[in-house]
């Protein structure tokens, strides 16, 4: 959209023609996204009825052992004595309005149980996420090609980060910065300090991953004939790789951030387990424990529904900051 | 990042691993060889554990309780006086067999489907895709707690969780090779030949289309082992006092502020059979391509 200015008479058309693409691009990636969601749900309402028996018991907790009357009254309160097709048509119904059911175990709403628990589990992410792109950017930019030396060291770290498991990182964190040194808490949820271990912990293996594609694009950017015109009017060389070459090299990484949420959801279940912290993660390990079917099923909904919303921003982002981009 | 989330990681990491590592090999090989010595040590030990452990991994010791590394127990023992070095010896067996057996359900589950979408008719196209689009819109460590949940706590339903919660991403791979086979001259070619449509995709799609998911399953195992240790970390996979590397871990953060060793040995086993499989799995990359090309 920034080759408009020059074709002034024919702008409105260029604008309005791009502006159309962008609408159309919404439209498909939020249908797409309806698509995945709707299945997701039917999938959750199949395992809820079809897979597990009788609901009623379930719903009344393992270790139930209830009358005829109760049950009926279970079946009537929950509609299981309604044909499926009006008990899966109101429980669409029910997940469009946000209504994720009941939970067995905790005697609450899902949504409400997950409304409690999604901020501790924000803040873990969000300064997760950042510590994972701020590294992958410094390191990324300091070492794109600077000889096989630091290549290979980088690699190497990198490859560690990536291939161990997030809790072995939490692990190694926790021996070191709160066993020897006592620098940070080793659990809970109190103040800044008790976020920076967990914080890294899930942020490592993701800027392990990110560093690496960054400096692959960055090395290719750098290898422009507008770095060497850049160079030759004397710029210094931090210049060059942060004004021209980071410039270039961080569109690929957009394309990371559904890998990137994916990981951040995924590792905040180990790692508010390891550190002992409130959050989602811990609310799901604790259903699976319990088999709080409506709670694990919430949660997975939920991480579908993330998903979808980021990739259309994402999509949308991408294909505003790239018009070359076309999207299927 | 969760083990299981990081099967991903590890296929993302290791493309650009790869495109980075890329005509260095002779840098990589003493790594290489290292990677390989480790992994055939850690075969060994899944295979004949009797013939590397000095002890028995259940034999408990009250007088060894939490004892530190010493000549005789190299690695210490844990909180019921076990000997650790026999114990990892004897976890070797069931982390790998998670490992493969994890790997071998999702690269079957996502071969059929990957064919499926790729070869089949248009409406059955549509619907598998939807679905694959369901569970890559899913993490795969959630898809597996799903898979525990309605299964139950057991080393067989934790393998068959990380295998299932893999099929998607194996799935798209396959397809992306299919579309991509399909279209070559040499398909073309024995389609003009008049030869069935079931002979062409057994004797030429199907081969040419498995070459690549080598790496990626090789790769994988490697993922699968951590996403099976984290599970049993969660407490939701192996139990104890099963010899499970994931499991001693577990119990080992029990004791981690006296005695450190529990749980950062079984950490260092994992992480480094990870890098080996993953070393290994780029090798095998390098040499394949190089074939081809």
């Amino acid at each position: 959209m920034t080759a408009v200015a020059s074709s002034a008479p024919f702008a409105f058309i260029r604008h309005r023609l791009a502006r159309h693409r962008l609408v159309r691009v919404i439209g498909v990636r939020l249908l797409t996204g309806v698509v995945v969601l709707w299945g997701a749900a039917t999938l959750a309402f199949l395992a809820m009825h079809g897979v597990k028996g009788d609901p009623a018991l379930a719903a009344l907790g393992p270790d139930a052992n209830p009358t005829p009357e109760v049950l009926r009254q279970i079946r009537l309160e929950y509609g299981l004595d309604q044909p499926w097709y009006v008990q899966y048509l109101t429980y669409l119904g029910r997940l469009a309005h946000g209504d994720l059911g009941q939970s067995y175990v905790l005697r609450t709403s899902v949504a409400t149980a997950i409304g409690q628990q999604i901020g501790q589990t924000v803040q873990l992410a969000l300064s997760a996420a950042i510590i994972a792109v701020v590294l992958a950017v410094v390191v990324g930019t300091l070492t794109a090609k600077r000889g096989p030396v630091i290549r290979s060291a980088t690699s190497g770290i990198a490859l560690v980060f990536a291939s161990m498991p997030s809790f072995a990182v939490g692990l190694a964190l926790l021996v070191a910065f709160s066993f020897t040194l006592h620098w940070f808490p080793v659990s809970g949820n109190q103040g800044l300090a008790s976020l920076v271990l967990p914080s890294f912990a899930m942020a490592l293996p993701i800027a392990a991953v990110l560093t690496q594609i960054l400096r692959a694009s960055l090395e290719d950017v750098l290898e422009q004939p507008f770095i060497l015109t850049a160079r030759t009017r004397g710029m210094r060389d931090a210049a060059v790789r942060v004004r021209h070459g980071l410039r270039h090299a961080l569109i690929p990484l957009v394309t990371m951030t559904g890998f990137v949420v994916g990981g951040l959801l995924g590792g905040a279940v180990i790692t508010e387990t390891l550190f002992v912290r409130q959050g989602i993660g811990r609310l799901l390990i604790n259903a699976v424990q319990a088999k709080d079917v409506p709670i694990v099923l919430g949660v997975v909904l939920f991480a579908a529904l993330v998903h979808v919303v980021v990739n259309l921003i994402v999509d949308i982002v991408y294909t505003a900051i790239d018009p070359r981009i076309e999207t299927a | 990042m969760s083990a299981a989330e990081s099967a991903e990681g590890l296929r993302v990491a290791s493309r650009t691993f790869g495109r980075v590592a890329r005509g260095r090999s002779a840098l990589l090989s003493p790594g290489l060889a290292l990677a390989s010595l480790y992994l055939l040590l850690v075969v060994l030990a899944a295979l004949a554990p009797g013939l590397l452990a000095p002890h028995d991994p259940l034999e408990v010791n009250a007088e060894l309780t939490l004892a530190p590394p010493s000549l005789a127990h190299p690695f210490g023992a844990d909180e019921s006086g076990r000997d650790l070095l026999s114990r990892m010896i004897y976890g070797a067996g069931p982390s790998l067999l998670m490992g493969v057996g994890a790997t071998a359900i999702g690269v079957v589950g996502g071969t059929l489907l990957g064919l499926l979408a790729g070869l089949g008719p248009r409406a059955i196209e549509v619907v598998v895709m939807r679905f694959l689009d369901i569970g890559l819109a899913i993490p795969e460590l959630l898809l597996a707690l799903v898979v525990i949940t309605f299964g139950g706590r057991s080393t067989f339903f934790a393998l068959l969780a990380v295998g299932i919660a893999s099929i998607p991403s194996y799935a798209r791979l396959i397809r992306a090779q299919v579309l991509a086979v399909k279209n070559t001259g040499y398909v073309e070619a024995a389609t003009a030949l008049g030869e069935g449509r079931l002979t062409v995709v057994v004797r030429h799609v199907l081969p040419n289309a498995l070459k690549p998911l080598i790496v990626f399953a090789t790769i994988g195992v490697g993922a699968a082992i951590a996403a099976g240790a984290s599970l049993s970390f969660l407490g939701l996979g192996s139990q104890p006092p099963s010899p499970e590397w994931g499991a001693i871990l577990a119990t080992g953060r029990n004791y981690i502020s006296t005695s450190g060793t529990l749980v950062l040995i079984p950490a260092v086993a994992i992480t480094l059979t990870v890098i080996s499989v993953t070393v290994v799995g780029r090798a095998i990359g390098r040499w394949t391509e190089g074939r081809r090309s």
